[in-house]
């Protein structure tokens, strides 16, 4: 197989939970680019429909399932669809998240709660469903952050330990089923990349983020970072599992 | 094209055999001109003769053990190239022998090759590296650590373990410093099928694949694979990232 084809996810399915905003629109429509059927799963609709045509746009085939990854159900039902509609799961993009700045001391415990639910129930449940269904020679990319391994001024220990706690579920799963099931597991971690959860930042937070914190001094661009999730997904990447790859600009050298 | 390094210029020490010559082999394959240098001119001419059938490969002589050896290795390439977009920093020495033995030799060659010539290859490039810098797509440096740097080693390879690890750091430190006009990452391989790994390999080669949650060892594709994403348009957001490519046994 010539070198470039490894790259390829033509007649690939590929799940993307958050498909309707920010990095996971980006997500499903690079790996459209790279040749793969997207399933599209968010609470919200009306923005999966918009990701839909981005995808159909791309060439290859949409399925759109309102999900909340928040219960385990919901995640079983996202990848029976997917299998109904398409026969196979190869891709699962746990990108479905939220996120809080407020205060340690002010923190409403329901609010820690659902961004645990969220990030890290969501991921492991989606993740439960798909393994169930995933043949050998798939790939499951969790969604960490760079917030789980260093801290950037804002208060953020909800989202934070959520993040880190995806560090450990994407060693351990990795460890779990790239032996006995060929399912490969791994994490990227994003820095700075222009989204809905950047946009509440406060005035000249990012600027000077970027400034002191991002080497490469520019935010990240979003097509940026699908493209490690393709790359993660492709048999290029077939002997990884159990990562965790940045894609920060070298904020985690600072 | 995401993945694309086609017409990109780069250099593969120790780019003869190994990983190195995995690694120049699938840049050929991309359209890639590959330069390759090692220490016996003989391997590096017959590599450069087989990549050369495929693509466009350059066989150059070096020992990067000194200063002057690698300085000697800058300036052929300075002599032929006005800029380098990717510098594969691949050249490597391991030694291994039992620990009441392990004198300044066992050091001195793993620590000279592994981590010294690694930052001077990179410091007298820096011309070229620069040169080749865009806006958005930054001349790339790859540093080949290993997954021994990351987790204790079963044999008494103590200066090859030590020298990995500051591999490791010397890419995140090398990569906070030359941002935004030359990306600095490491690739840390697991067990692959090179000369350094063919004797442990012919002895605890079954043991070795068993133990790896991939369950085999490496093929040269998949190191190519993760050094054309760092040199290509997809990896310009990546710097001072160490990237185990290992089948998942750092995880272990």
């Amino acid at each position: 197989m010539p070198i470039a084809d490894k790259f390829s996810l033509h007649d690939k399915v590929a799940i993307v939970t958050g498909a309707s905003s920010g990095l996971g629109v980006a997500f499903a429509q690079a790996l459209a680019e790279a040749g793969a059927n997207v399933v599209l799963g968010a609470r919200r609709t009306d923005g999966l429909e918009a990701t839909q045509r981005v995808v159909e746009a791309a060439g290859t085939k949409a399925l759109v399932v309102a999900t909340d990854v928040t219960f385990p159900e919901a995640c079983t039902r996202l990848a029976a669809a997917a299998m109904e509609a398409f026969g196979r799961v190869d891709i699962l993009v746990n990108n479905a998240g939220v996120g809080t700045a407020v205060p340690a001391t002010r923190e409403d415990p329901a609010e820690y709660r659902r961004v645990i639910d969220v990030n890290l129930f969501g991921s492991f449940y989606m993740a439960q469903a798909c393994a169930r269904v995933m043949k050998p020679g798939s790939s499951i990319i969790n969604l960490g952050s760079v917030l789980g391994s260093t801290t950037a001024d804002l208060p953020q220990a909800a989202y934070s330990s959520s993040k880190a706690a995806i560090i450990g579920l994407t060693r351990d799963l990795a460890q779990q089923w790239t032996g006995r099931k060929g399912i490969r597991v791994n994490a990227i971690a994003p820095g700075f990349f222009p989204t809905e959860m950047t946009e509440q930042f406060p005035p000249g937070y990012m600027e000077e983020m970027i400034e002191r914190r991002v080497p490469i001094g520019r935010p990240g661009q979003l097509e940026e970072c699908a493209a490690a999730v393709v790359f993660l997904a492709s048999d290029a990447a077939s002997y990884i599992t159990g990562i965790l790859l940045p894609v920060d600009g070298g904020l985690l050298t600072t | 094209m995401l993945f694309s390094i086609d017409g990109k210029t780069a250099l593969v020490t120790g780019g003869s055999r190994g990983i190195g010559k995995m690694i120049a082999t699938g840049f050929v394959e991309a359209g890639a001109k590959v330069y390759i240098a090692a220490r016996k001119h003989a391997a590096s001419e017959e590599t450069a003769a087989e990549l050369s059938k495929i693509g466009d490969c350059i066989a150059l002589e070096a020992d990067l053990s000194s200063e002057e050896g690698c300085r000697a290795l800058a300036t052929e390439i300075q002599n032929r190239e006005d800029k380098l977009d990717i510098l594969v920093n691949n050249a490597g020495a391991t030694w291994a022998v039992p620990i009441e033995e392990f004198g300044d030799a066992a050091w001195d060659r793993a620590l000279n090759v592994n981590v010294k010539g690694v930052f001077h290859m990179t410091r007298f490039l820096l011309p070229e590296l620069r040169a080749a810098a865009r806006p958005e797509d930054p001349a790339r440096v790859i540093n080949i650590g290993s997954i021994d740097g990351l987790r204790v080693p079963r044999m008494d390879t103590y200066s090859y373990s030590a020298s990995k690890a500051a591999v490791h750091m010397l890419t995140r430190h090398l990569a906070s410093k030359l941002a935004p006009d030359i990306t600095v990452n490491a690739i840390a391989p697991g067990p692959f099928e090179s000369k350094m790994m063919a004797e442990t390999l012919r002895t605890f080669g079954d043991q070795i694949a068993a133990s790896a949650p991939l369950r085999r060892i490496g093929r040269p594709d998949d190191m190519a694979g993760t050094a054309i994403f760092l040199a290509s348009r997809a990896g310009s957001y990546l710097t001072g990232a160490v990237i185990p490519v290992d089948g998942g046994i750092s995880t272990t």
